[in-house]
């Protein structure tokens, strides 16, 4: 579904990315793991047009999106839920969520996702009239996931959607995006909770240094001497 | 079926309101009973909201920092001077030219530099502004730095109150519409707006063209109320006043806009015999303003007849 090719990214001079190849298929719940500053929020950003690529190629659903923007990657159907949830501060809970469908077709379904939505997360429902910004962050990071998923995508991108979150909510919310995934939207998820998402995704890449270092499934990963060490502290 | 009565309710107090203050004033006029004094404060009044509710769209709604509004009301008020002045046209035809010849030089300005993030537009309109006053002082044809006299009186005051009207229903129109809700995106998250489908160049560039066009109507109703453009007169410190106008009023919010234009445009009329002490006191009102509600006179919230009420009814 997605299949990303060689990339290299670089910050002006300062490369980031070396030849970062791997792919997601659809219906599958892929992590990408990787310390703090490995690269991952650089991949995310590639994939979805807000960073241009020096090199190497994206193909989504056998179309070349390399050289698009954002706006129109989004159209294809690629939502992309950033780092630090980037929701419309002043505008309230619900228009945040009527801004996730502005797509004719998510438009014309606006009601039931959103009662969907609604029913996934109460408190959203509750909250529908106050301003995002007045959310807690847990409240935050719902409505984050909830507006992207108001543009009924078909590649759901998240970047560290435990981030600030008490253990008890990182768990919900975990469980939230499987079921997201069970309902079949296709999962590309960047994660620092490593043994949470090793546990409840499919397979698993990991970046080091901006290369891919390796990768396999989550129970294969689980159980390599070198992810233990390296961030398992086993 | 209620909020569709309150709608037409509102809008029908609004319409009554705005007609009343017309006659009362036409009437005055016509009558004789105003003032030179202060039938030039309202003509500026009416010039200033259109200035300030139209940059408010770019700076207040979009988040884009223009610094250059001046210029684009120099491009209108020149072009629709040629127009009147050396071309005979009629009045109308030179306010459609002034609005499109400053809404183009808003979309040639526009976009280059509204594709990047950043402050790039700041500097741009910046230059813009100076490019477009020292040229004017080169061109012959409007006669250098003298700048062109004798323009026909044609801003009557329905020309001047309606020029402030068709600017603010225009651009209120357009903030409520599903394009203001993608500009005011932009303003609150430019990148999760690109991340939810949002071409935020194209409304970027939307919102800077519509605003500079009418900059570019202030202009032409500038020149046809005081009949002598200068290029001096459009210099950075005009650019300045108006977004001084903006900022009291509070960032998004067109009401705010358009009380702070006429308060400033009476302040300045009240000192105008002291014009050291007008800057002074500006500097003054803006410190003061900054420290004490940093968000403006009205924030983002815009002021309504419920607001009113609420007053009233004395509930929070
Ligand atoms: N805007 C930027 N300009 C220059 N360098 C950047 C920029 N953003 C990130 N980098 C650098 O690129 C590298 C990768 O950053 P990236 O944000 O992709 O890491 P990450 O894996 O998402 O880390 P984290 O887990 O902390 O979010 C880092 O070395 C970082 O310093
Ligand atoms: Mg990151």
């Amino acid at each position: 579904m997605l299949r990303v090719t060689n990339i290299d990214v670089a910050y002006k001079d300062v490369q980031v990315l070396w030849d970062v190849t791997f792919e997601v298929n659809q219906g599958e719940f892929v992590a990408l793991l990787g310390a703090n500053g490995a690269g991952k929020t650089t991949t995310l950003n590639a994939i979805s047009g807000l960073l241009k690529v020096k090199k190497g190629s994206i193909e989504f659903l056998g179309k070349d999106i390399t050289q698009l923007p954002g706006y129109k990657i989004a159209e294809l159907g690629i939502i992309h839920v950033p780092e630090g949830r980037r929701l419309f501060p002043e505008m309230t809970v619900r228009e945040n969520l009527e801004m996730g469908s502005l797509f004719p077709e998510a438009k014309a379904k606006r009601k039931d996702t959103m009662k969907k939505i609604f029913e996934q997360f109460p408190i959203l429902e509750e909250k529908q009239y106050k301003e995002a910004g007045t959310l807690s962050g847990g409240q935050q990071q719902m409505l984050a996931l909830g507006r992207g998923l108001m543009a009924l995508p078909k590649l759901l991108i998240l970047d560290e959607p435990s981030l600030g979150l008490a253990p008890v909510l990182v768990t919900q919310i975990f469980e939230q995006i499987k079921e997201i995934n069970n309902e079949g939207v296709t999962v590309l998820q960047v994660e620092q909770n490593v043994v949470q998402t090793l546990k409840m995704c499919h397979r698993a890449y990991v970046l080091e240094n901006g290369k891919i270092y390796t990768q396999g499934t989550g129970e294969k990963l689980l159980n390599d001497e070198h992810i233990k060490q390296a961030y398992l502290g086993i | 079926m209620q909020k569709v009565n309150n709608k037409w309710l509102k809008l029908g107090i609004e319409v009554v309101v705005l007609a009343a203050l017309f006659t009362l004033v036409q009437y005055l006029i016509t009558a004789g009973l105003l003032k030179q004094y202060y039938q030039i404060s309202l003509a500026s009044m009416c010039i200033n909201v259109t200035l300030a509710v139209s940059l408010s769209l770019i700076n207040g709604f979009t988040g884009q920092l223009s610094l250059g509004h001046a210029g684009f009301m120099a491009v209108g008020a020149y072009i629709a001077a040629i127009m009147t002045n050396m071309l005979d046209l009629p009045f109308i035809t030179g306010i459609l030219a002034a609005m499109l010849g400053a809404g183009l030089a808003g979309f040639i300005i526009g976009v280059p530099t509204l594709r990047l993030k950043g402050d790039y537009l700041a500097i741009a309109t910046l230059a813009f502004g100076e490019i477009i006053r020292v040229t004017l002082q080169n061109i012959g044809y409007v006669n250098g730095p003298a700048g062109i006299m004798g323009i026909p009186k044609f801003a009557t005051w329905p020309w001047l109150f309606g020029g402030a009207i068709v600017t603010i229903v225009v651009i209120v129109n357009l903030i409520n519409s599903s394009y203001g809700r993608a500009i005011i995106s932009i303003r609150e998250d430019e990148t999760a707006s690109e991340l939810m489908g949002i071409n935020t160049t194209k409304y970027k560039v939307l919102a800077f063209v519509v605003g500079a066009g009418f900059a570019g109507l202030a202009g032409a109703l500038y020149a046809h109320y005081f009949y002598i453009i200068k290029p001096e007169t459009f210099n950075f410190l005009k650019s300045f006043d108006i977004l001084v106008m903006v900022v009291l009023g509070g960032l998004g919010s067109t009401t705010g806009a358009i009380i702070a234009a006429v308060f400033v445009t009476a302040l300045t009329a009240a000192l105008q015999s002291f014009p050291a002490i007008r800057m002074v006191l500006y500097a003054l009102i803006l410190i003061i303003v900054m420290i004490y509600r940093p968000q403006g006179l009205m924030g983002n919230k815009e002021l309504s007849l419920r607001t009113f009420g609420r007053i009233w009814g004395g509930r929070h």
